[in-house]
């Protein structure tokens, strides 16, 4: 991170340390939101329909690596593909029963919101029966050990975090543009019937499309795990930040959705170096919501390219 | 007795929130997870203005009332240009707040520990009031809720947001302010809820930040979807349902998590089956199909 090192260069003492902490804080706060959002935004635009089960994937995630990992006792990077592998199979198999049942029925949006937040209960509800409500922790050692980079503590989750954001998002950039897999997500995303028409297999899109977005999301929730621990609501916060930073960074665009989050995280971080602590998310949606209040349809986008939200 | 008297007044207390919320789901196709943060701030309200400036009942309502209608305000002004799922979310967020707000604004609303011992010295015209006595106004105040938002929702304002439901483009090209008719139903939707959180306030005498939170809001939307929106019954339907459901369970003898637990599964599961089969609910008259097809 060449920020960081320019900061503690620049700068002398307990400030500069400060500063460099809030900085990396806010980097690896912002990356967690970044991934959920690219995934978010990814789903939303090829689907057109807002997924609450997205939220019970975080935790599926995190709770299945949690299971292989504590309770199988398989060797953590088998236990993290594993994990990462089901929960992508849950989420085409919730795409395929669920959401596909729905659409040809000829569904309204709120009829699928309405079913996915029932789908999240239920899916919410069934994890806190086979695992319990209390909190639990993916890391091995309560302790990692932190790297000294120019005075700031970063944790290795935090920079493991940072990392699997960038590869995130190399990852969907390169996805999106350069295979003819990406040109299919795009055109179905652009105009679904005409692509279609266009012998486009749209119905297999969206398959692998929720397949895709739900391993992005059980990554998202095994970093959490990682990170701060899991409990069965804990991809609701990362879900709710990943969509404003979708819509702030405008839905779809995976550039601007990360310097969204990223921006969302520092805000985060910086608000309560003056702040009380309660404000942290306050500040964040007040940001959010005078944006969308000004630009609804995101900061990074041309606003030629008009879309309803 | 006891038992049967507090069922009763638990049904007209959710009966009122979900009426409330049915101005905003039937009857202006804005599905709105808020009800839960306006009965919290209606009940704050009133309980901090008993138990702090010894107001009577009447005086800490219109307190409640009053600070819903503000949030409500707000509400609106920073949700004026969404709508579908994107307001669906706005509201979502809004009520995260809230929560937190409840917990961490410890000076106003005791955090954790909230609020305790409400005792208005006067309910209504009465200085004493017995659990029945509670019973009959907690229904009559339901059907004063129930008859002012049928008075509404059948006059000009609710054929205005019926027409905003089914297209928002066309109805503000016949002249219709979409904004300021959207921002009257979220008022009178919010003022209606905090009816209801002044009246669990005052009847539980005890209030902390775990009864206003998220789940209550889904539970409340639950309700109005169950029962049928769009309609007076239908949520009167719905909030007695899933107010006897699960006190029936509680005869079964499972330990209290594993059946609250249960509990949710059996709404999700209900919102599930109604969305795929019978979207207006048990007797409700929208269908929530106003909406552009995905």
């Amino acid at each position: 991170m060449p920020s960081v090192l320019l900061t503690g260069e620049a700068l002398q003492g307990a400030l500069a340390q400060q500063l460099a902490q809030f900085l990396a804080n806010g980097i690896s706060a912002g990356s967690v939101y970044a991934i959920v959002g690219v995934g978010f935004g990814i789903s939303y635009s090829v689907c057109k329909y807002f997924q609450f089960t997205q939220a019970a994937l975080i935790a599926l995630g995190a709770y299945m690596a949690w299971s292989c990992f504590h309770l199988a006792g398989l060797p953590m990077i088998v236990a993290l593909v594993v994990a990462i592998g089901f929960t992508g199979c849950v989420g085409a198999g919730l795409q395929y029963f669920f959401y596909n049942t729905l659409v040809s029925r000829h569904s309204s949006r709120l009829v699928i919101l309405l079913a996915s937040l029932g789908a999240y209960i239920v899916l919410q509800n069934l994890i806190s029966l086979l695992f319990g409500d209390e909190f639990l922790t993916l890391a091995k050692r309560d302790a990692s050990v932190p790297l000294i980079v120019s005075s700031a503590r970063i944790t290795s989750v935090q920079l493991l975090i940072f990392v699997t954001n960038l590869l995130v998002c190399c990852g969907g950039i390169l996805l999106l543009k350069f295979t003819a897999y990406g040109r299919f997500c795009r055109a179905a995303a652009d105009n679904g019937e005409l692509a279609r028409e266009y012998g486009v297999p749209v119905t297999q899109v969206h398959l692998g499309v929720s397949f895709v977005t739900s391993c992005v999301f059980a990554v998202a929730g095994i970093l959490i795990g990682f990170d701060r621990g899991m409990g069965p609501t804990m991809g609701f916060d990362p879900l709710l930040m990943g969509v404003a930073a979708g819509i702030v960074g405008g839905i779809g665009n995976v550039l601007g959705t990360v310097s969204a989050a990223l921006l969302m995280g520092l805000v985060e971080v910086f608000g309560v170096w003056r702040l009380p602590t309660q404000w942290q998310h306050g500040l964040v949606f007040a940001i959010v919501a005078v944006v969308v209040f000004l630009r609804p349809n995101g900061l990074f986008v041309k606003s030629s390219s008009i879309r309803e939200l | 007795m006891i038992y049967i008297l507090h069922i009763a007044i638990l049904v007209a207390i959710y009966s009122i929130l979900a009426m409330s919320l049915d101005v905003l789901v039937g009857h202006s196709g804005l599905l709105s997870l808020t009800q839960g943060a306006f009965f919290g701030i209606g009940a704050y309200a009133s309980a901090q203005a008993t138990v702090i400036y010894h107001l009577p009942f009447i005086m800490s309502l219109m307190v409640g009332m009053i600070a819903a209608w503000f949030f409500s305000v707000v509400l609106a002004l920073f949700t004026a240009r969404l709508k579908g799922d994107f307001y669906f979310i706005a509201t979502f967020a809004f009520q995260l707040l809230i929560s937190y707000a409840f917990v961490d604004l410890t000076r106003i609303t005791g955090g954790p520990l909230g609020i305790v011992d409400i005792r208005p010295y006067a309910f209504f015209w009465m200085s004493a009031v017995s659990q029945l006595d509670f019973a009959v106004m907690a229904g009559l105040c339901a059907v004063i809720v129930a008859l002012v938002i049928r008075r509404i929702t059948a006059g000009p304002l609710g054929r205005a947001l019926h027409c905003i439901r089914e297209d928002d483009v066309i109805s503000s090209g016949y002249g219709k302010n979409v904004f300021l008719l959207r921002l009257r139903a979220m008022a009178v939707s919010a003022v209606s809820a905090a009816i209801a959180g002044v009246l669990y306030a005052h009847y539980v005498t005890f209030i902390d930040p775990s009864s206003f939170t998220f789940s209550e809001s889904v539970l409340v939307l639950a309700m109005v979807v169950i029962g049928g929106s769009g309609s007076v019954w239908g949520p009167v339907v719905g909030a007695s349902t899933l107010i006897l459901l699960p006190e029936l369970l509680r005869f079964v003898g499972l330990s209290s998590s594993t059946a609250s637990m249960l509990r949710q599964i059996m709404y999700g599961s209900a919102l599930i089956g109604l969305m795929l089969w019978r979207s207006q609910g048990l007797i409700g008259k929208y269908d929530f199909r106003g909406d552009d097809r995905v």
